[in-house]
């Protein structure tokens, strides 16, 4: 059934080859988020426009290689013409694209009614939300300074909330909770920082082009990945454009954890890019301890540029009209673009498989991580003989421990270590 | 159509109790071969009067000493209840009765009455066969807060129990000595989530320096 829809098939190809280069790109640019970001952002880019593209009626033609038990199946129909698009082939392939069609369909009204539904409780939470006091006012005219941020920003409170969201999409919105008025001015400081780095860096709009990939490719579970891959990034991007700023590393964590500790957690039922989740609060931390240097974050320029290439690309790619060949068939046309990309996604697909990472291989990372930022961080600000730096790397793998007391209790006992500098 | 309605309901009811019974961790594990329980049913919690007369306050005393391993127990927990220092000196000879139920009853009163003078005889305890006497130890341990009693926790952190370490690591939070570091950064793998939890919490309580 899957050979009657080639259109299909190609965005699900162009999609899946995005995915595998993008992994394969950033595990080489390991240290730098935002660049790590712009890669997942670049797929997700490109598994829309070339799932748009190949919908398009002015699709350029292209040959692609079939292994030989799907060049069987294609090929053991005499109806089926040479070349062209196979939905033509034949009334069974007929019917078969349009229960493909309409099951693609059923899925992607699914995901995307989903997500219109959580848009539209956004938006009533915006609403409800009241105006921010000066307070707040000061502290994000302090933090657009420093990120560099000018353009619209609406600062609400909401009762409905646990931790700061920023939501909206032409005209972003930052909603705090209520217990916002108990933060130092310290971790409001940092708060905003992070909510600004995200706002500057477009995470509600490109959190919006991921749901629409995800919709676009419901059935593909890579693209699921892809998303939540890019979601941690931008977290990890929006904490490196904080540590930028001149943030230090430690007092970043600790109001991580601080604020961590305190929230109540619910599963989020609105869009929009949240301070800190508890799934990704030991990934953050690892890395905010871990980042060497405070580093400038990618220019919007550059994002801009490069966003833009692997749409082009994409819509080039998904837009070819695809033909299905017999791999057995000698073929001469001996520098075939699709024999190209067959073969290129056959060595990504080689080379993006990870390493294989034993528990005790991250726990000594983990350990190594902690033990090189700890004299150089102060986080054992007072002399011992060295277990704080033992206990916080204890405490820290204990974050991802299943048990919500657990982590709990970690997480109050690294807040307690963090706060005796 | 409410007779099936009923029958449903009753059905499920059941059907919970079943696994919720068989789902349930045993609590009280079985006493010793010859640590001198009589065969009676597990005591309960009786509720005792505020401010007991001192009359009665003696009776309950003597009732420490009952031969009904019950009666004797339940006094325990009575002393345990009032919270008056002056049930010390009655408890901490309990803590080598021959019950073993007398023996735990005893170390989990000494929380509410024990002072300094109950460490010593608290720390042996830790070394009873019995894991309810352990724990019980442990616990009351943790809220007389000695450090002397560091050395015989920082065993306690390994006991084959985990209600025993639990309690320990909790003690050695309670206490803050930083020599208890390495022995609860090692907890924190251990297999048994309270456990994890209570070394977790303990880390955050040490006080940088060793204490003298």
């Amino acid at each position: 059934m899957w050979l009657v829809e080639p259109r299909l098939l190609a965005a699900t190809a162009i999609a899946t080859t995005a995915v595998c280069a993008a992994a394969v790109f950033a595990r080489l640019v390991r240290g730098r988020a935002s660049v790590r970001h712009l890669v997942w952002q670049g797929a997700l880019v490109t598994s829309v426009v070339s799932a748009l593209a190949a919908a398009s009626p002015l699709r350029p033609s292209m040959a692609i290689p079939l292994p030989r038990l799907m060049a069987s199946r294609t090929t053991a129909s005499p109806a089926q013409p040479p070349s062209g698009d196979a939905r033509t082939s034949a009334p069974t392939g007929r019917n078969g694209a349009r229960i493909v069609e309409l099951l693609w369909l059923a899925g992607f009204l699914g995901v995307a009614v989903r997500y219109g539904r959580a848009l539209s409780c956004a938006s009533a939470l915006r609403r409800r939300a009241s105006a921010a006091g000066e307070r707040w006012e000061r502290h994000v005219a302090a933090a657009r300074a420093r990120i560099g941020y000018r353009g619209p920003l609406d600062v609400l409170v909401s009762r409905e909330i646990d931790v700061p969201v920023v939501t909206g999409l032409r005209h972003p919105a930052l909603l705090l909770p209520v217990a916002a008025s108990e933060w130092s001015d310290r971790e409001a400081d940092l708060v905003f920082l992070h909510e600004l780095a995200h706002v500057e860096r477009g995470d509600h709009l490109a959190r919006a082009v991921g749901a629409l990939a995800v919709a676009l490719h419901w059935f593909n579970p890579l693209i699921w990945w892809l998303n939540e891959k890019a979601t941690t990034e931008s977290e990890l991007a929006a904490d490196e454009a904080v540590l930028g700023s001149g943030v230090r590393s430690t007092d970043y964590a600790e109001m991580l954890i601080s604020v961590a500790e305190r929230t109540v957690w619910r599963p989020a039922t609105i869009p929009g890019v949240a301070l800190v989740g508890r799934p990704m609060l030991s990934t953050r931390v690892h890395a905010i301890l871990a980042m060497p240097r405070p580093r400038s974050a990618i220019g919007r320029t550059q994002r801009r540029v490069a966003i833009a290439a692997a749409a082009i690309v994409a819509a080039t790619m998904g837009g070819a009209r695809v033909r299905l060949v017999d791999a057995r068939q000698p073929t001469s046309r001996p520098a075939a673009p699709s024999q190209r990309v067959s073969h290129a996604d056959t060595a990504t697909a080689r080379t993006a498989s990870p390493p294989v990472t034993t528990p005790r291989v991250e726990r000594e990372r983990v350990a190594r991580t902690v033990r090189s930022v700890a004299p150089r961080t102060n986080f054992p600000s007072e002399p011992d003989d060295g277990w704080t730096a033992r206990a916080v790397a204890g405490l820290t793998e204990l974050l991802d421990d299943p048990s919500p007391q657990v982590r709990d209790a970690a997480a109050r006992s690294l807040s307690r270590l963090g706060a005796r500098r | 159509m409410t007779l099936v309605r009923t029958w449903i309901a009753l059905t499920a009811i059941a059907l919970l109790g079943v696994v919720q019974v068989a789902s349930a961790e045993r609590i009280e594990p079985p006493c010793l071969p010859g640590c001198g329980c009589s065969n009676d049913p597990p005591f309960v919690r009786t509720p005792v009067a505020q401010r007991p007369s001192a009359a009665d306050y003696e009776r309950l005393v003597s009732q420490t000493g009952d031969s009904a391993c019950e009666v004797a127990a339940t006094a325990v927990r009575s002393l345990e209840l009032l919270g008056d220092h002056r049930a010390e000196a009655t408890l901490i000879p309990l803590l080598r009765h021959r019950a073993c139920r007398i023996r735990a009853a005893a170390a989990e009163a000494l929380a509410t009455t024990g002072s300094g003078a109950s460490v010593a005889p608290l720390v042996g305890a830790l070394r009873d066969a019995d894991a309810r006497v352990r724990t019980g130890a442990a616990w009351s341990l943790a809220r007389v807060g000695d450090q002397r009693a560091v050395p015989a926790l920082l065993r306690a952190v390994r006991d084959t129990s985990s209600h025993v370490r639990q309690g320990a690591a909790t003690a050695l939070g309670r206490i803050g000595d930083a020599r208890a570091a390495d022995a609860l950064v090692r907890a924190l793998k251990d297999s048994e989530k309270h456990v994890r939890e209570a070394a977790a919490d303990a880390l955050g309580r040490l006080r940088s320096r060793p204490s003298s």
